[in-house]
């Protein structure tokens, strides 16, 4: 099963893309309205192909909310559920990715919210939390002191720990690579608040990663400020 | 500028988005203070890493059992089965749970 997305992905739809349908890789957008108005008729293949599309960013968007694959993976099969039933409400004002990740979030964030784990997304006081500590420079290539899988393993886990506002953050701007103005608007937060996550989240995971990757000499002085 | 006003300013800096007069104001501050300078190179390298190891790519396993349950959900979604409670998916329908 071809589940890359790309031009391949059209195997087994090919009788139904003829010249002037968008092509997947000169125009993305035009190629999932495309495969949208066919699902919209019930084209179940239309409806697989954009699931084999987009389901990397909707597993990676719920797995930053949620914190747990297995609540991100049950979470992926709700969200595409409900962009099916709904499809008739995308009005293509908006890429059909960010409608579909709207709808991931908005999956994601209702099942945080049902299980107690989510209060709330906007600031809180918390600024001495994110005052940095460690301050020893790290290795040269600190990259190199473990495989990419160890590194990979480890980052992994570490963005897991971070607290959710901040975790989703980090997912939508340095994983999903989205402007902050889209992630903030995805979540319903101003530009500001979201930067102030994503600083958060990123000062915690610095913080999380240094002993790894710090050679353990003495410290250097902390920064002035720090604590207040 | 001191160290403070670094911290407050760092994502814009690593991001690239900071304002010249800003850009300029935090690396006069970077030379004259080590710990700052340690804190932007780590936190750039923290991106780099995140963005390096390709963190949280799905294998190809994974992808698959997710098609296949979202397929089946789908197919007993239209086999009669009831709506299940999808909100408004269309912008604004995000709120911040405070």
């Amino acid at each position: 099963m071809n589940l890359s997305g790309g031009p391949d992905s059209r195997t087994g739809m090919a009788d139904a893309a003829g010249p002037s349908i968008p092509s997947a890789e000169s125009d993305p957008e035009g190629f999932d309205l495309d495969l949208v108005a066919r699902a919209r008729q019930g084209e179940v293949e239309a409806f697989e192909a954009l699931f084999r599309r987009h389901h990397r960013v909707v597993y990676r968007t719920l797995l930053g909310i949620t914190g747990r694959p297995e609540d991100a993976e049950d979470a992926v099969q709700t969200a595409f559920l409900k962009a099916f039933q709904h499809l008739d409400q995308f009005q293509g004002a908006s890429r059909f990715s960010t409608w579909l990740t709207r709808i991931a979030i908005n999956e994601g964030l209702g099942r945080m919210r049902q299980t107690g784990r989510l209060e709330s997304l906007e600031v809180e006081d918390e600024e001495g939390e994110f005052m940095p500590r460690n301050v020893r420079a790290w290795d040269d290539d600190p990259e190199a002191l473990r495989s990419r899988a160890q590194a990979k393993e480890l980052v992994e886990r570490e963005i897991l720990k971070l607290p959710a506002k901040y975790r989703v953050a980090v997912v939508l701007r340095d994983i999903q690579q989205l402007p902050a103005e889209e992630a903030a608007q995805l979540l319903g937060l101003g530009v500001p608040t979201l930067k102030t996550h994503l600083l958060r989240g990123r000062l915690q995971l610095r913080e999380a990663l240094a002993p790894h990757f710090a050679p353990r000499r003495a410290a250097a002085p902390a920064p002035e400020g720090r604590g207040r | 500028m001191n160290c403070r006003h670094l911290l407050d300013a760092l994502s814009d800096y690593l991001d690239d988005q900071a304002a010249a007069s800003l850009r300029a104001d935090l690396e006069a501050h970077l030379a004259e203070c080590r710990s700052c300078t340690v804190i932007v190179e780590t936190s750039r390298r923290t991106l780099r890493i995140v963005t390096d190891v390709g963190s949280f790519e799905i294998p190809d396993e994974l992808s698959e059992r997710l098609l296949r349950k979202t397929m089946a959900g789908l197919a007993s979604a239209r086999g009669g089965a009831s709506d299940p409670g999808a909100g408004d998916p269309e912008p604004g329908g995000t709120k911040s749970g405070s």
